[in-house]
């Protein structure tokens, strides 16, 4: 029988291996060259517009805007996830893979934040939403969608940081915080400006807070300090 | 708790289970989705070999389930607990409870617990 320091050790193992997963930040690197990659789209975009719109015909401008659209969505929605899962877990080679049990988020919750992301930047564009206000939505909702998949897919130290990053600087926009860049396409750059540096701050933040926890997990040194009976196996 | 009872409880714990370190493999698998040999060489601190061995006294009990893949040209091997494996280790955990009901945890600095 496990002697009570035994069932201690493995009673705290459990809570260490569930935030040392939670906690793997270094994945998150590969969705930032996505983002810098889609704000630059979208800005090429709208600085094209008006001189090739006329070019091509405003069928054939309404047709590539719409794909733009559509490819802007499916890298911050669904791609972002599939490469996680495919290369995440060559960060941790060394350190080993653990998959915890994960809860989808329903498809509605998606689409509100693909509408609620990008739709201020259109409204923005046209004269409709002033930028504070747009990069205040786009922010508040990128925020709350983080936070809601951190509890949902359970990487709560992660998307706690980030989304509560994201949020406080969506809060100071609100309140009269100039865009951190001003001028022509000052919600792209702005909002790129923002979400890099909270991806950027909270990468390095929660990877040390996992550098920590694999401490601790290693300072419980279940076995390593100890030669278990190779006759029982 | 009388003895008959805490005999009982002996006879009914799975031997399998009852090592260590199987014990502790369980532990992380129940947490956890999958996870890899890297993974549980890493938080163990066992030696290859040693985890080998166990893995398969588990396997061959049909308590964990074992998914070998190459992940390009590297060989990935890696675990889940099966139902089986689940029921085991709740039941084992149960009559741990029983012989060694919760003691109050003292706490010393820092909350490092005191042994």
């Amino acid at each position: 029988m496990p002697d009570d320091k035994q069932k201690a050790k493995l009673e705290d193992l459990d809570g260490l291996i569930d935030r040392y997963a939670q906690s793997r930040s270094l994945p998150l690197l590969i969705l930032l060259p996505i983002m810098v990659f889609n704000v630059v789209l979208l800005v090429v975009m709208v600085e094209l517009g008006p001189r090739y719109g006329a070019l091509i015909g405003k069928r054939g401008w309404l047709a590539i805007s719409t794909l733009v659209v559509l490819w802007v969505l499916f890298s911050s929605t669904w791609l972002p996830f599939k490469l996680l899962k495919r290369y995440g877990s060559s960060f941790y080679r060394k350190e080993g893979d653990i998959e915890l049990e994960r809860e989808k988020a329903p498809i509605w919750t998606w689409v509100v934040y693909g509408v609620t992301f990008i739709g201020p930047a259109f409204l923005n564009e046209f004269n409709i939403m002033p930028v504070r206000w747009a990069l205040t939505m786009s922010l508040a909702s990128f925020g709350t969608f983080i936070l809601y998949l951190g509890k949902k897919h359970k990487e709560m130290a992660l998307g706690f940081v980030y989304g509560l990053l994201c949020l406080v600087a969506a809060a100071a926009t609100a309140v009269g915080v100039h865009p951190l860049v001003t001028g022509r396409h000052s919600y792209f750059l702005s909002l790129m400006v923002y979400i890099i540096s909270a991806g950027l701050i909270t990468t390095v933040a929660v990877h040390i807070y996992n550098r920590v926890v694999l401490r601790k997990i290693k300072q419980v040194g279940l076995f390593g300090d100890q030669q278990t009976n190779k006759s029982d196996t | 708790m009388t003895n008959r009872q805490i005999n009982q409880i002996h006879n009914s714990i799975n031997r399998v289970v009852h090592e260590p370190v199987r014990l502790a493999i369980l532990k992380i698998l129940t947490s956890a989705k999958e996870v890899d040999f890297n993974f549980l060489l890493t938080t163990l601190g066992v030696t290859k070999g040693n985890l080998a061995t166990h893995i398969n006294k588990l396997e061959a009990e049909a308590l964990v389930e074992v998914k070998k893949e190459f992940v390009g040209k590297i060989p990935h091997t890696s675990y889940r607990i099966t139902r089986t494996g689940r029921r085991e280790f709740q039941k084992y955990w149960e009559n741990l409870k029983q012989l060694a009901p919760e003691q109050p945890v003292k706490r010393g600095v820092k909350g490092m617990r005191v042994a």
